[in-house]
């Protein structure tokens, strides 16, 4: 008998628990209720910043904070909770603006129902504090995921729709857009995918001129699953209908192709086009970049071929892209290179709305004092002007705050294999090359001066530095 | 019940010690009091005044700090106005919270001997319990000139500080926040930073900024360059990796961008951002990011300073982490070809 019950009994034991966590397991299991059709409001302030920095959504800011205006109970009491609002928000992180009045007993916003109130006052308070005390109620302001204001209109008028949140969806976050559309137009992405070839443009065409918000993240459903080159070479050369205000959806859809132009020359060359004719600018930037990039001297011609119907600008552009590309891959010379490199070069940054580098002699630049010009002219001065300058430098290497200008110090000082305090500067070498954001740039310096790298270990860099310096120079 | 009984005994031997300690102290305290009463020179006193110190709850007369304070105070023949004894009065009546008390014996003692900086951080502690907040900040400041700097002094300095941002509101100041303008002595003659101190200064000039004025304001770039100094300081002198710290060098970073404008980059700006990135990769450790947008201001920065290769690279990181628009915006200001 006692044989029989001391197996029962164990099993009794191991069934209990087991019993228990099925039971949890069920609970689990239970679906939610639905959720409610209409916005989805951000549950905490912080966090919703933070979510959409780190997913790259836009941030909606529902300005609803007067009780009385009809406006707002309009808004609150219908566009917010319908389905079409719901929908076309998605993508975004939402927030209700409002004092929080209306607190329900759990804390949570009876206005907008599943809120904390706290939320939706501190979203208020956000947008005080950065628009200014007298806020125009009701508004909506769309902000980019980094907080850059993407779009801001100060009273309700009809203008702030579902059509207008999949619009700046597309112009905010293109790989957010890109998601909805595959979800919230499946329909309209499966028809245009069974279109015949010969009637692929046409069809494309005339959806892209429908003016759905998600019209070019439709396009890139279709890019994303279509095979046949033919096929995609119709598709990119149609987004030239896309409207203007989705050229980030087109831009990003082009990226890879521009960034790697050798991988597929023919869409490179149509991106382009499509680019050029949406916007001339952007355009151009992206032919830059391929011609730039590319490896190929008979795609680089086709391109700049490709670019004499849109004017001189643009023209002259990509020759100073590539201009640009040959000098900082050290290539001595350019084709078809009459104008001094340098002035070239400033015209080219110029252009690209970049400041113009010029780096002073040593001693001028550390008169100047500004970092950049100081740590510029440290980076690019020879080892003679950097012995010629030794005591700047060796202040500089002391410098207390501007930990970037005694890089460059000890980056020189390395460069000229002479260092009155070397230990200092293999110190400051050491960390910058394991640094992660000075790292790869001081390594690459410090591997010129060395000769060799030595590995990826303090002790091989303490080793290699301090022969350098003892040496003093090659 | 086996609790109640264990405390019942520790009580009884507590009582069973305390009286046989009391019995052999009668004697002693007679003696002790003999050899302050007649020491001689500072040393001496000094000794019987720790003597006397050691016995602060073990006897009648000395029940706690303040007992033993008001018995020297009562000491006669002119002993109750050595330094060393004020000193020790002055330090009894801060212990136990008698700030106004201990104000005159300090000062006096320091009259007696300027030199000694447990005075003044005792005194310091006296005019903070008094509400003399200002006054605690310079005194611990005066004090730290003599080196003499304890970890005691921090709570006093932390505690004034505090109360003097509550009663004397930063929106009225016309340069810095006088929480600011006392801690700046202090933190200027600390021989060893503290972090913490400065981090937290650091911060409630942010908040203020945020909750009285802009950045582009004169007093606001006051506040902002002082806030970036001591943000800068906070996380240099210290190893620690906190989320506070990258979201403190990041926001001072963002209320320095106006000044550091206008001086063409010669600010703390770059290396607070530098700091930011490098917290943040720390923090996240291959995990998700607290401050993706560290990154596009750093590459903004660098693509500044003529750093395209390094703008092109953190703005690819931002891009790692999500879509951003504005690291876009910028990849499209750099040469074309920057790029793996």
């Amino acid at each position: 008998m006692p044989r029989v019950v001391a197996p029962l009994a164990l099993l009794a034991l191991l069934l209990v628990p087991a019993l228990g966590f099925a039971e949890d397991e069920k609970k689990k299991r239970k679906p939610p209720p639905p959720p409610p059709p209409g916005i989805w409001w951000a549950k905490g302030f912080d966090s919703g910043m933070l979510q959409a920095a780190r997913e790259g959504r836009p941030i909606l800011f529902c300005i609803n904070a007067l009780d009385t205006e009809s406006a707002n109970l309009r808004l609150r009491g219908q566009a917010y909770k319908s389905t079409a609002w719901g929908e076309a928000s998605r993508g975004y992180v939402a927030f209700p603006c409002h004092p929080g009045s209306e607190n329900g007993p759990d804390g949570n916003s009876t206005r907008y129902v599943g809120t904390p109130a706290k939320t939706a006052n501190d979203a208020l308070n956000y947008i005080l504090k950065r628009f200014g005390q007298s806020q125009i109620s009701p508004q909506h302001i769309i902000l980019e995921p980094d907080g850059d204001v993407a779009f801001r209109k100060e009273y309700y008028t009809g203008v702030v729709s579902p059509h207008l949140l999949r619009t700046y969806l597309s112009v905010v976050s293109p790989p957010i857009a890109f998601t909805r559309a595959s979800i919230d137009r499946e329909d309209a992405i499966n028809a245009l995918a069974e279109a015949p070839t010969e009637e692929l443009d046409q069809r494309v065409r005339s959806y892209l001129g429908q003016g759905d918000g998600y019209a070019g993240a439709v396009v890139l459903n279709l890019l994303e699953d279509e095979f046949d080159k033919a096929r995609r070479l119709i598709l990119i050369k149609a987004l030239e209908k896309l409207p203007k205000r989705q050229l980030p959806v087109a831009a990003y859809g082009a990226d890879e192709r521009i960034s790697w132009p050798d991988d597929e020359p023919a869409e490179t060359e149509a991106w382009i086009k499509t680019l050029l004719v949406i916007d001339r600018k952007v355009g151009a930037r992206a032919a830059a970049r391929a011609v730039a990039r590319s490896e190929e001297a008979a795609l680089r011609t086709k391109l700049l071929a490709a670019w004499d119907p849109y004017g001189a600008e643009e023209s002259l552009r990509a020759t100073e892209a590539s201009l640009l590309s040959g000098h900082r891959k050290k290539t001595k010379s350019a084709p078809d290179d009459d104008d001094p490199m340098a002035w070239r070069m400033a015209r080219a940054e110029q252009k690209a709305g970049l400041k113009e580098r010029r780096w002073p002699e040593l001693e001028k630049a550390f008169g100047d004092g500004r970092p950049a010009i100081v740590r510029g002219a440290l980076m690019e001065a020879d080892a003679e002007d950097v012995m010629a300058n030794a005591p700047f430098i060796e202040e500089a290497l002391i410098r207390p705050r501007v930990n970037r200008v005694r890089i460059a110090a000890a980056l020189a000082l390395l460069r000229s294999g002479k260092a009155r305090d070397a230990r200092r500067v293999s110190a400051v070498v050491i960390n910058a090359v394991f640094d992660v954001v000075e790292g790869p740039e001081a390594r690459a310096h410090a591997v010129e001066s060395l000769g060799d790298d030595p590995g990826d270990t303090t002790e091989g860099w303490a080793q290699a530095i301090d022969a350098r310096l003892k040496g003093g120079g090659r | 019940m086996i609790r109640r009984l264990s405390a019942l005994i520790v009580a009884a031997l507590v009582i069973a010690s305390g009286v046989g300690l009391g019995r052999a102290e009668d004697e002693s305290m007679a003696k002790l009091r003999h050899k302050l009463m007649f020491a001689q020179g500072d040393r001496q006193v000094r000794a019987a005044l720790d003597a006397l110190a050691e016995r602060i709850g073990q006897e009648p007369g000395f029940k706690d700090a303040g007992a033993f304070g008001d018995w020297l105070k009562a000491l006669p023949s002119g002993r109750n106005r050595l330094g060393p004894v004020l000193q020790r009065i002055g330090w009894a009546y801060v212990a136990m919270k008698r700030g106004p008390e201990a104000i005159e014996p300090l000062e006096a003692s320091l009259k007696d001997d300027p030199s000694q900086g447990a005075t003044r951080a005792y005194l310091a502690e006296a005019f903070r319990q008094t509400g003399r907040h200002l006054d605690a900040l310079k005194m611990v400041a005066t004090a730290l000139r003599t080196a003499y700097d304890e970890p005691h002094m921090r709570e006093t300095v932390m505690s004034a500080a505090a109360a003097l941002r509550k009663t004397q509101e930063a929106k009225d100041a016309t340069g810095l926040p006088g929480y600011a303008e006392g801690l700046r002595d202090v933190l200027r003659n600390s021989r060893k930073p503290d972090p913490k101190l400065h981090s937290t200064l650091a911060r409630w000039l942010l908040w203020d900024l945020e909750a009285y004025d802009k950045p582009t304001t004169e007093r606001g770039r006051l506040w902002a360059r002082t806030a970036a100094e001591h943000a800068l300081t906070a996380v240099d002198t210290t190893t620690e990796l906190l989320p506070a710290s990258q979201r403190l060098t990041f926001d001072a970073a963002v209320a320095l961008e106006a000044v550091d404008k206008d001086a063409y980059g010669d600010s703390e700006r770059f290396d607070l951002l530098v700091h930011a990135v490098r917290l943040g990769e720390a923090l996240a450790d291959g995990g998700p990011h607290l401050i993706p947008q560290a990154f596009t201001h750093l590459a903004e920065a660098a693509a500044d300073e003529g750093r395209y290769e390094l703008a092109w690279r953190l703005a690819q990181k931002r891009l790692d982490i999500s879509f951003s628009p504005r690291a876009v915006r910028l990849m499209r200001r750099l040469p074309p070809d920057l790029g793996d």
